[in-house]
């Protein structure tokens, strides 16, 4: 295992973690919209947020990042200036983060005792201020395992953006393993991915028994 | 809670903006003015640069970030600066390379992909560009197409003769993603025989030390590709007819001066090669 | 759309033997990986320092390398030669075992304290009560998450085309590559995929409406 090796599969570090915040910070942005559809009251609504949710999670991330970097540019050329690799890769996180967290806000927001939206209520907040100031924060709270746990998973899953040309850790893995006629490459790219989650971990861990030891406060 | 607003809404904000700087830069100017493009007033997917959607597969591409060399990396590069521009690879799994070439988001594919009359359909192939033939790989130098059978047998997906190999060989046969997967494989023992394009075979035989036997098979009726050796073309969109007629004229200007069969030559591959005749798209 | 629909009537049968390939790398991924997650939860509660230590790093490494990266760690990174097929479901076993064992870890924990006090004043051991009291319930309070992980684990097997296991993804590029009809046979492979995963999550919901119906 020489040092270029090493050195040479560390290039796309940096890109990974881009991936990953980028790919989960769009994520959970868009997961909230696709959960109040998946939760609304009206049934259209709820179904269509159905729908959707079940269509993103039932393909593979692989086969969307295909669709969505070859997709687009079937019907139009000029938007491979749009969907680059990069933006398709991000892209593609982002939608398949958005289901799962609509589906992990869903869990958190069942976990919030329904007694609090009568009680709001009683006390005569609206609705929406409800929404916003009881239940969304402790929402979040409750989500925040679940939620980092998935980003967690994200930092691996990021690795097949390497099929749309991104140069992050596996691309560079490959390459060299191509190169080099050896799977030594793999080996370096798994130890930087554990590297890389590891301390992702126990900071969650962290941010986690942290949030638990405010809200027993 | 305010905080974690708050950071959510930088980390947004900055996949906004970093989203829009990743794009490439559109506008960039012509590498050099002085130059005198061999074909006025091309339009490349990112002007100023020739784009080609490529993978590693040595000894025809072998692509380091950008960079392409091999032998169509070679080829590549001298039309490019026939037509003053430079050479850009972006690297891809084989499922996205002859996509991104058929729409325009790069303006030519590479890595020894055959002439064939179903692949003509859906893109315009630009070549022939050298002459290529199937190359067996084995440990005894088996020569015919008969010898192998009962054999466990590789190839690597996208040849032409892989259907016609599974009618023979069923079973027996397994298909690699890449090269590399193959060579791997016939390594580590999982495979005996190996078909490959025999520029490609020759080259991960020399890697290897040179402990195997390469062969060109005898001809076969039930292969088509050993009656008729494969033409290597450039795959190319059907909406850039000045660039696809450009990359035909180049590549005639560079036989007919023999760049071609030098690149071929300084990758390993037999200089005769170049001569390939006219464009048979095989059937 | 006439194209798609032309692509799969054309090659339906390569398409749906690589359907059935992907579904036997399932089952031998599930086959191995989720007895192997179970060892890991109960060794990752042993007394025992070593047992824990051992089966936490376990966890850690499986849940950290990425399933594309260790099948070629399995494929072409062991001295032991085994085939595509084989390396793959190895490959995602370990995986399947390392996330597994969080989420049976998380239903053997979830067994009431007191079940188990109740049975050690039965005078049973240790062992019995594991596998009488505690086992039988956290893997029925983690059946729904084992369920949709399951899925999820269906959706990695597309990653086994990277080392020339013939399931669904590969038939798909395999195809493309010699058509050039990429965009068709990708979306017809999506359709694939989505068609399984969408009923096996459907039944999954109701097994879960069906258990915690008795909750």
């Amino acid at each position: 295992m020489s040092g270029e090796v090493w050195s040479g599969v560390a290039n796309g570090i940096l890109t990974t973690v881009q991936l990953t915040v980028f790919g989960f910070a769009l994520g959970a942005v868009l997961g909230v919209p696709v959960m109040l559809l998946r939760v609304s009251t009206w049934r259209p609504a709820r179904w269509t947020g159905r729908a959707f949710i079940e269509l993103v999670r039932g393909v593979p991330l692989i086969v969307w990042l295909f669709l969505i970097y070859n997709g687009p540019t079937q019907f139009d050329p000029s938007l491979g200036t749009v969907f680059t690799s990069w933006r398709s890769g991000v892209a593609a996180l982002g939608l398949v983060s958005a289901v799962y967290m609509a589906e992990i806000y869903r869990g958190s927001l069942r976990a919030i005792n329904a007694g609090q939206w009568e009680a709001s209520q009683a006390l005569g907040m609206s609705r929406f201020d409800t929404a916003s100031r009881i239940i969304a924060p402790q929402v979040t709270r409750v989500a925040v395992p679940a939620s980092t746990t998935y980003a967690l998973s994200l930092i691996k899953d990021s690795s097949l953006v390497s099929a749309i040309g991104v140069f992050e850790t596996t691309y560079y893995a490959t390459t060299i393993s191509s190169t080099l006629s050896s799977a030594t490459p793999f080996v370096v790219a798994g130890v930087y991915y554990i590297a890389l989650t590891i301390p992702a971990a126990w900071a969650a861990r962290r941010l986690d028994s942290n949030l638990r030891r405010k809200v027993m406060r | 809670m305010y905080k974690k607003i708050a950071l959510a809404g930088v980390l947004l904000l900055s996949a906004a903006t970093l989203a829009a700087c990743g794009g490439n830069d559109q506008n960039a100017p012509a590498a050099n003015a002085g130059c005198k493009p061999a074909h006025a007033n091309l339009k490349t997917a990112k002007s100023g640069t020739l784009t080609t959607s490529t993978y590693t597969f040595p000894p025809f591409t072998n692509v380091n970030g950008t960079t392409v060399t091999g032998a169509e990396g070679g080829i590549l590069k001298e039309i490019a600066s026939m037509e003053c521009l430079s050479l850009t690879g972006q690297p891809l799994d084989t499922g996205s390379v002859v996509t991104a070439a058929q729409n325009g988001r790069a303006d030519i594919a590479s890595g020894n992909w055959y002439c064939t009359a179903a692949r003509a359909k859906v893109v315009d192939l630009a070549g022939p560009v050298y002459g290529d033939q199937i190359g067996i790989i084995s440990t005894n130098g088996a020569s015919t197409f008969t010898e192998l059978q009962g054999r466990a047998m590789g190839t690597v997906d996208g040849y032409l003769w892989n259907e016609e190999f599974k009618k023979i060989y069923g079973s027996d046969l397994k298909v690699y993603p890449t090269p590399t997967a193959m060579y791997n494989d016939l390594k580590a023992g999982r495979i005996e025989v190996a078909a490959d394009s025999f520029g490609s075979a020759t080259y991960a035989n020399k890697q290897n030390g040179d402990k195997w036997k390469v062969v060109n098979p005898a001809a076969d009726s039930r292969v088509a590709a050993s009656k008729q050796p494969p033409q290597v073309c450039f795959p190319m969109s059907k909406n850039n007819q000045a660039l696809y007629n450009a990359v035909n004229e180049d590549l005639k200007t560079l036989r007919d001066n023999g760049k071609l069969a030098k690149i071929l030559e300084d990758n390993g591959l037999s200089g005769s090669a170049a001569n390939t005749g006219e464009l048979q798209l095989i059937q | 759309m006439t194209g798609i629909w032309q692509d799969f009537v054309t090659h339906q049968g390569q398409l749906i033997d690589g359907l059935i390939v992907s579904l036997q790398l399932a089952g031998l991924t599930l086959l191995f990986g989720l007895p192997g997650g179970l060892i890991l939860a109960i060794a990752g509660t042993s007394r025992t320092r070593l047992t824990r230590y051992v089966a936490i790093a376990l966890t850690e490494i499986g849940r950290g390398t990425p399933a594309l990266v260790m099948l070629q760690l399995v494929y072409n990174g062991i001295p032991v030669t085994l085939s595509g097929l084989l390396s793959a479901g190895i490959a995602l076993a370990l995986t399947t075992a390392a996330y597994t064992s969080e989420i049976m870890r998380g239903g053997l924990q979830a067994v009431p304290e007191g079940e188990i006090e109740a049975a050690s004043a039965l005078g049973m051991s240790r062992w019995d009560t594991l596998r009488d009291v505690v086992i039988p319930q956290g893997l029925r309070i983690a059946l729904p998450s084992l369920m949709s992980f399951s899925v999820i684990m269906f959706q990695a097997t597309s990653l086994a085309f990277t080392i020339a296991v013939p399931e669904l993804m590969s038939q798909a590029k395999s195809i493309a590559n010699s058509n050039f009809h990429y965009f068709n046979l990708f979306i017809i492979a999506a359709v694939m995929y989505a068609a399984i995963t969408i009923s096996a999550s459907a039944f999954t919901d109701r097994v879960e409406r069906r258990l915690s119906r008795h909750v």
